[in-house]
């Protein structure tokens, strides 16, 4: 008999392999499950339109404080932008109380440190929200 | 209970069903366990390595291409971790006049192993088994129980492939040597 004859051989393989295997402890399947970690996604994630338009929300954002500062600002160069002259004339006519407060407000030095602080603070949490993955609507 | 064919739980792990790999390792615990287990001749320490094959099997599971069997694949991480617990390479390619040629014709042993009753048969064969080194019996469950091919075994073991026909070949050839003595002796 050959090698591979006796590779072959159907008697002895049967024999063996109705042999009974060594099995691990009762609880094994479970404690192999409870040590697997979430494997990491492999399907490609097909955004949903919601999901685009809430992407944007950043970019839309700081495209508006632009447009905004723009049109209140008085750099003369900036005149041809359409409506401009009358959106600062409103911004300005709108804001007067806010102002007038605000110059009252500020009289306080202490409210002066209070207001720049948390203003700043206010800024750089919008900031921070805006452009962080934590952004949710 | 009968399983499905590895792809079929592997493509739900890999779609997130994490819940599917529970079934693979039940498909092959016994076999991972038994690898383990002649290499390390521990339980604990086997039930160990065998916990943390298939864990890392999991994690790797993205990396499987499918370019050899999912079993083959975890046979051979099984393997590893092993015998880098042994901290040595239990498996040496030995050479073949090492091993004991035996004297007879396997034609003139079979058929009197045959005549007596399958129990009797298997009590043989397991005595037999025992007398085999680990490696032997590493090679036996690889190649009987695990189904692997000679391939599959040099690529687990790292062997050659005609070291592992030849080692298989001579196993068996020694098995039923012994199983002859013993029925002999039984006569007798």
């Amino acid at each position: 008999m050959d090698t591979d004859e006796m590779l072959n051989d159907d008697f002895l393989a049967s024999l063996l392999r109705k042999m009974p295997l060594e099995s691990p402890s009762d609880g094994f399947i479970n404690k192999v499950m409870t040590g697997l970690e979430p494997l990491p996604s492999t399907i490609t994630h097909k955004r949903t339109f919601f999901e685009w338009l809430k992407s944007l929300i950043p970019y839309l954002g700081v495209g508006l404080i632009i447009a905004l500062i723009l049109y209140s600002s008085d750099i003369p160069n900036l005149n041809f932008i359409y409506g401009k002259e009358y959106f600062s004339g409103m911004l300005v006519k709108a804001f007067h109380p806010f102002w007038i407060s605000m110059k009252v407000l500020l009289s306080s030095r202490l409210i002066t440190y209070f207001l720049l602080i948390s203003v700043s603070a206010g800024f750089l949490f919008i900031i921070d929200k805006l452009f962080s993955r934590r952004f949710a609507l | 209970m009968k399983y499905q064919d590895d792809n079929f739980y592997i493509e739900k792990v890999l779609n997130g069903d994490s819940s599917a790999y529970a079934a693979l390792v039940a498909k092959h615990k016994n076999l991972v366990f038994s690898i383990a287990l002649k290499i390390l001749n521990n339980r604990e320490d086997a039930e160990e390595v065998a916990q943390d094959a298939f864990v890392k099997a999991y994690q790797s599971l993205k990396s499987f291409e499918n370019k050899s069997k999912f079993s083959t694949w975890l046979y051979r991480i099984v393997y590893n971790a092993a015998v880098s617990h042994t901290r040595k390479r239990i498996l040496e390619t030995i050479p073949m006049d090492n091993y004991v040629i035996y004297n007879y014709s396997e034609e003139s042993v079979r058929p009197g192993i045959e005549e007596v009753d399958e129990n009797e048969q298997q009590a043989l064969l397991l005595k037999a088994t025992k007398n085999l080194s680990d490696e032997d019996n590493l090679l036996i469950t690889l190649f009987y129980h695990g189904n692997n091919s000679i391939e599959d075994i040099s690529s687990i073991t790292g062997l050659s492939a005609s070291n592992v026909k030849v080692r298989l070949h001579r196993i068996r050839k020694k098995l039923y040597n012994d199983m002859n003595a013993m029925m002999a002796q039984r006569l007798n």
